[in-house]
């Protein structure tokens, strides 16, 4: 055994290996309030574990060598093995449950911990893989698929997010189409305003600090208090016919909106006049030479140049909003919110997953293909 | 084809070009030598506009440019400079097309002129036209700068220290190929340059700038053996008469004397030659059809009217 040659990936197999062997996976309810018993890996799953923990010892191997496609092998086996773990804990689930309706199986910090090690050595390992990158997202594809397939077949059944999940399933429909709607629609609505106005400040020098500043200072109110200062002004817009008909009031959708669009200015903004101060003033002078009207120069030059860029600031404003709108629950806007407050309020931890894990899902969705975006963009570039 | 007269541009009371006047005939090759901050680069870019000239008229093409729309003067004068400013987003191909495409030419036309263009500045078709900017030398991408700026035909070219950028060996070489290239093409070029040796070599006459005014315009060999001033008897001390022999084809000066050694190649310049007769240390060398003297190459010098492309 040489020098460690991959030290994050040692780290995290280790962490995920102990986190198996010291913590609890899994906590087994009679329902959804009880308190529950707390089971480790070995307890719940039982001797199928050895298969598990030989995965993590295998990657813990794999961190001490240095191979070319050594990237590639790490991926699948942290695929498999979180396909797998769950598809176990799916398994054993049905088992325990046996069938009854409220008895139910919830994770545990253990899960939590092997989760998100997966995902690290997956993120990382799928950055290694370069020309094998499509080898990569068949991957990606095949656990979404497994996923799918464990849950059409009724596998998940026993976890508790997925009784919450049964039980409150138009809700939930209605709520991830409401969340969606308000994290793309705002992060839409704040594009169309924040381009210009990172442009304006790109284009008189001068306006920079009349923008950007109350920008940043937009991003430092508290949500909440975001709400609280705009229900007097949507409230009086809502008197308004057409506004009415639409159903903007001083509470619901709208005020959720409009404070999503409001923090999504900063990072697109900023983004925009970094991405316009950043393109070489050569070209533009080449271009310029060239006989190119100033119209031109922006749509052919300029803003492909600055696009990257302003991509990722659309990026950051877009993970942030899908969070962020988690906040709409609080003011009767919806979303997936509603579902985290109302655990709060009936202290229902798994309830609270229901909204949660679609969030987190969706977020890293995102980031992933506007990453790749970004990427492909700049690939000619460099 | 291009006239200047009495041409001035003061930045906030400071005078960058003063009261100038220049004719340059068509298909005549000028450079604008002098030191940096003579104004050499601001009379270049009143030409096309890029700078608003405080008083006196310029002419391109016996038309006032204030009766010129400046995209349309622009599109009409190819321009090449130091940062060559290649966009990066774009393919060599598209680069090469950008006033072609400005003009609204037709996709084939565009298309053929695209890669004869690649062809006239020594660079294959097959492999350029899909390459990205990052993916050329310093010496790959100036020659597209100059497939560029020569892709819709213009009749004038100008030129702001184009080959300031690349290593020594490359600019030579660049400064061929170029030479090469106006033979063939005749267009009307203004080259910008604090390079001695550039200009002697390239130039058909040279402009010599201080301070914003033009102190003399006369033919390389004029300007070194006839200097107007001490300043510019100064510029070209030392290396002067030497690049001066760039110039001349060794071939037009061929005695149809026997000499014995190496040949000395075909396309070789007088400079070449008495480096040469210099390394050999002999006062007559060979060359296919006679022998070059020590005696003609200082004999072409002095004269100073030998010059023939």
């Amino acid at each position: 055994m040489g020098r460690i040659k991959d030290k994050p990936l040692l780290l995290f197999s280790l962490v995920g290996l102990l986190s198996n062997f010291l913590l609890p996976l899994v906590e087994v309810k009679q329902n959804r309030i009880s308190n529950g018993i707390r089971m480790s890996a070995f307890e719940f799953i039982g001797l199928s574990e050895l298969i598990i923990t030989i995965f993590w010892i295998i990657l813990i191997f794999l961190s001490f060598y240095h191979h070319g496609k050594k990237s590639l092998f790490v991926f699948y086996i942290g695929a498999i093995s979180m396909v797998f773990q769950i598809l176990l804990i799916g398994i054993r689930g049905n088992e325990v449950v046996s069938g009854s309706l409220s008895m139910r199986v919830t994770f545990a910090a253990s899960f939590y911990i092997s989760m998100l090690m997966l995902y690290l050595i997956l993120a990382e390992s799928f950055d290694a893989l370069k020309s094998r990158k499509p080898m990569g997202i068949l991957g990606i594809a095949l656990i979404a698929l497994s996923l799918f397939f464990g849950f059409r077949t009724g596998l998940f059944s026993s976890f508790s997010i997925f009784k919450e999940f049964e039980v409150k399933k138009d809700q939930f429909f209605i709520s991830l189409w409401t969340h969606s709607f308000l994290s793309f629609g705002s992060v839409l609505a704040g594009t169309l305003i924040a381009i210009p106005l990172g442009y304006l400040s790109y284009m008189r020098k001068k306006l920079e600090n009349a923008v950007m500043v109350p920008l940043s200072i937009l991003e430092t109110i508290p949500s909440l208090s975001l709400f609280a200062i705009l229900l007097v002004p949507l409230a009086n817009l809502g008197k308004l016919s057409f506004f009415k008909s639409i159903g903007v009031s001083g509470i619901g959708w709208a005020p959720a909106f409009v404070a999503l669009t409001l923090y999504t200015l900063l990072p697109i903004g900023r983004n925009t006049l970094v991405g316009f101060s950043s393109v070489d003033k050569n070209i533009i002078e080449a271009a310029k030479g060239m006989g190119m009207n100033k119209k031109e120069i922006l749509f052919k030059i300029e803003f492909p140049l600055a696009f990257p860029l302003i991509l990722t600031g659309i990026r950051i404003a877009l993970v942030q909003t899908i969070g962020g709108a988690v906040l709409a629950g609080l003011v009767g806007g919806g979303g997936l919110g509603s579902f985290v407050f109302l655990g709060l309020a009936e202290a229902s931890p798994d309830l609270i997953l229901l909204g949660v894990i679609p969030i987190v899902a969706i977020t890293l969705l995102m980031d992933g293909l506007l990453k790749a975006a970004y990427k492909m963009l700049r690939r000619n570039v460099e | 084809m291009i006239k200047l007269s009495n041409v001035s541009k003061s930045y906030d009371g400071h005078e960058a070009v003063k009261n100038i006047s220049l004719h340059v005939k068509k298909g005549e090759f000028i450079i604008l030598l002098g030191p940096s901050g003579c104004g050499k680069s601001t009379t270049l870019r009143l030409i096309n506009k890029m700078i608003e000239r405080s008083s006196g008229e310029i002419f391109v093409q016996d038309e006032n440019i204030d009766s010129i729309k400046e995209e349309t003067l622009r599109k009409n004068i190819g321009y090449v400079i130091q940062s060559i400013g290649l966009f990066p987003h774009m393919t060599v191909a598209m680069n090469i097309a950008t006033v072609p495409l400005l003009k609204k030419w037709d996709k084939k036309r565009i298309e053929e002129r695209t890669k004869e263009m690649l062809g006239l500045v020594g660079l294959s078709p097959e492999m350029y036209l899909k390459k990205y900017p990052h993916e050329l030398s310093g010496g790959e991408a100036q020659r597209i700068g100059v497939a560029r700026a020569l892709a819709s035909e213009p009749d004038i070219l100008l030129m702001d220290e184009p080959f300031g950028a690349v290593d020594p060996i490359n600019r030579v070489r660049l400064q061929k190929e170029f030479k090469e290239i106006q033979k063939k093409l005749h267009k009307t070029v203004i080259f910008v340059t604090h390079d001695v040796e550039e200009a002697l070599f390239l130039g058909d006459r040279i402009c010599i700038m201080r301070e914003g005014e033009i102190i003399q315009v006369d033919t390389p060999s004029e300007i070194v053996l006839n200097p107007k001033d001490e300043f510019i008897r100064d510029f070209f001390r030392g290396e002067g008469a030497l690049s001066l022999l760039g110039r001349y084809n060794a071939k037009d000066f061929i005695e149809e004397i026997p000499a014995t050694g190496e040949l000395l190649a075909e396309n070789a310049t007088l400079k070449e030659a008495l480096s040469e007769i210099i390394l050999r240390q002999s006062e007559r060398i060979p060359m296919k059809g006679g022998s070059i003297s020590l005696e003609a190459i200082m004999e072409a010098t002095w004269r100073g009217d030998h010059e023939k492309d």
